[in-house]
């Protein structure tokens, strides 16, 4: 329990700033225990604060002044423009520093960083609506799967073709390598066109495994039917070799 | 020397709530109500005009950058920049003294008392009403509770530190510091905001 002559002590000191570190630590946890006690730490603070009123007037040198505003003048120049508005316009132009201009550098800099990235943003959302719209209308979207013939009975193919993009893959599996000089090609059969349209030639791996990105070269409005026939070397305009897999597309 | 302006706490703080839109006319009038009385607490405790001037055109300052953060509930705007003063003159005092080590325990002893005899003196001139009712209370002191309470205000000592340089027991000073400013809170009630 601290008296209260040494908590008038404490307060006394505290606003006198004068205060030792320990008996600061008393004090405060005084304070804490009871807040009350803070009116009367502030009384006497207010009669600290008046103690400089005590001492004898000396009036500063009236050059002094113009010093003082000189300073403020300098340091008012060399804060942001939207911080020199807060004073009144002046006669004098300020001086023109590069450094000025980097808070603008940095502002306009946001600003295109912050242009590019929503320009990046629509494209981007634009791009998968394109995308959404091909996959979830479904008169474009075409699968179906391909079997080998009688010889092949292992061998069979993946295809889906979206005929709004006009693209396709298709997917081999358990297909031997074809003869030198040939090539296996894909054909599409529509049904606006009397023969199957190629859709490319592709290479099959050592595992028997081969894959194509099918890009037609005349639009396929409705497909039918997919074949894969044995040709020649760099493909043929017109189907002409063996089929080896085909399948119909659901 | 020009005759002080009355205070009026009011006004002044309106001034500060212009100084604090940006507003110079405003901080050369309060300029002109403050300078003298900051300048003295300022030359009191720096002793040194250079020292003095410097410090008050740092307080000029702050008083630009900080007159929109003055709140009067909290005080009379004298009392906030007097505040503001005699702790920017402290933190110089202590500033000064690390550096130089000019202030040896004799000096500030016989400093001391020479500011003692200085306010004694008779060419005391009041910036206000105020300034007349402390400069009154703070005669009313016994001579040990006004020593040991400038060395605390006006020298930034510690009151082990004061007790050190008067060679007097801790508990006496703490016991006059106590009595000298219960006198003083006393005598400058209507004073005190």
């Amino acid at each position: 329990m601290i008296s209260s002559e040494t908590q008038e002590e404490f307060f006394a000191a505290s606003a006198l700033d004068c205060l030792d570190a320990e008996d600061a630590a008393h004090l405060q946890a005084l304070l804490e225990r009871q807040p009350a006690k803070t009116s009367e730490l502030v009384s006497f603070q207010r009669t600290a604060s008046l103690l400089g009123l005590s001492v004898p007037a000396v009036a500063p040198d009236p050059a002094l002044k113009e010093r003082v505003f000189g300073e403020i003048e300098r340091i008012s120049r060399r804060r942001l423009p939207v911080i020199m508005n807060r004073s009144a316009p002046s006669a004098a132009a300020p001086r023109f520093t590069f450094d000025s201009l980097l808070p603008w550098a940095a502002v306009v800099l946001l600003a295109l960083t912050s242009a590019w990235l929503w320009l990046q943003n629509t494209r981007a959302r634009a791009d998968f609506a394109r995308l959404r719209d091909s996959v979830l209308q479904p008169n474009s979207l075409h699968a179906s799967v391909l079997w080998g013939d009688s010889t092949r009975p292992q061998t069979r193919a993946e295809l889906i073709f979206c005929t709004r993009l006009q693209q396709g893959k298709l997917v081999v599996h358990g297909l031997e390598s074809p003869p030198p000089d040939h090539v296996y090609q894909v054909w599409l059969q529509t049904d606006s066109a009397a023969a199957p349209v190629s859709a490319g030639v592709f290479r099959i791996g050592p595992g028997g495994e081969g894959e194509i990105i099918l890009r037609p070269a005349v639009k396929v409005n409705k497909l039918c039917k997919v074949l894969i026939s044995l040709e020649k070397a760099g493909g043929v305009p017109k189907a002409e070799g063996p089929v080896v897999l085909a399948g119909n597309v659901m | 020397m020009n005759d002080p302006l009355p205070s009026d706490p009011e006004f002044e703080a309106a001034l500060l709530k212009k100084i604090g839109n940006g507003d110079k006319a405003s901080l050369a009038e309060l300029y002109e109500r403050y300078s003298t009385v900051l300048y003295s607490v300022a030359l009191r405790i720096l002793n040194n005009q250079a020292e003095a001037e410097d410090l008050l055109q740092d307080v000029f300052v702050q008083i630009w950058d900080k007159a929109a953060l003055y709140d009067s509930s909290r005080g009379k705007p004298l009392t906030w920049v007097m505040s503001m003063t005699r702790n920017k003159s402290i933190d110089r005092l202590r500033s000064l003294q690390r550096r130089h080590r000019l202030h040896d325990e004799a000096e500030q002893e016989s400093k001391t008392q020479e500011q003692i005899q200085h306010i004694d003196g008779p060419d005391r001139v009041y910036a206000s009403e105020d300034s007349k009712a402390v400069r009154q209370a703070v005669m009313q002191l016994s001579p040990e509770q006004r020593q040991a309470i400038e060395m605390a205000y006006f020298s930034g000592l510690t009151q082990t530190e004061i007790a050190e340089r008067l060679k007097q027991p801790l508990g006496t000073i703490k016991a006059r510091i106590r009595r000298g400013m219960l006198k003083l809170r006393d005598l400058l009630e209507g004073h005190i905001q």
